[in-house]
């Protein structure tokens, strides 16, 4: 594995956060988008620099222990750690479709606008069709 | 499914930790498999029954009402 990726992945998050405090430092009176942009950008910076660090030491730690390496290879191989995680994401994934149509039943009778609602339905056919999808598409390959 | 995994691993003097290494799966997977609540992969199967020089059968119990 090399830490080069996750280096630069660390320092889009160092730049993506600077960006977004300078902005914030520059911009006095903001109008429309550049009112949430800044924090966006430094929310995502904030992000991105954590999953850069913890993966560039990650790296680094196996480097030094190719025990460590070893057992953690074997722990992500293995099959029952498998099909636990593929059954904890079909739960997940069965426990969303529930909670998205709730969440979007609620937005509707409070009245929300379409704005909001019609993506967010959008959003609910495409995880519901491209299930329906890659069913299909399994069902030929195995 | 039941398996006898745990009475030929023991007759063979060999510790969880050893045949999880062997197979290259974790040690809760080999505990899992012989307390039955894990049933394996066809091709873990074979790896368990290679190893040991058996045959799937000898080692994993088909049994009918499941």
């Amino acid at each position: 594995m090399k830490s080069t990726k996750y280096l630069l992945i660390l320092a889009a998050g160092v730049l993506l956060f600077a960006g977004g405090f300078i902005l914030l430092r520059l911009i006095t009176e903001p109008e429309g988008m550049m009112k949430a942009l800044p924090f966006i950008l430094i929310g995502i910076g904030c992000g991105t620099f954590g999953y850069g660090l913890g993966e560039t030491v990650r790296i680094i730690t196996l480097k030094k222990r190719p025990d460590l390496a070893k057992q953690l290879a074997i722990e992500t191989n293995d099959e029952r750690n498998q099909a636990i995680n593929n059954l904890a994401k079909a739960k997940a994934f069965d426990i969303t479709i529930y909670v998205f149509a709730a969440l979007l039943l609620a937005f509707a009778l409070m009245g929300t606008e379409m704005m909001v609602i019609i993506p967010l339905v959008v959003g609910y056919l495409f995880i519901v069709c491209f299930r329906i999808y890659y069913q299909c598409r399994l069902a030929k390959k195995m | 499914m039941k398996n006898r995994l745990e009475e030929i691993r023991k007759q063979q003097g060999i510790t969880q930790e050893e045949l999880a290494s062997v197979l290259e799966v974790s040690r809760q997977t080999i505990g899992s498999l012989e307390n039955g609540r894990y049933n394996p992969s066809i091709l873990l199967a074979f790896k368990i029954a290679r190893y040991f020089g058996m045959k799937i059968e000898d080692i994993f119990i088909y049994e009918e009402d499941q």
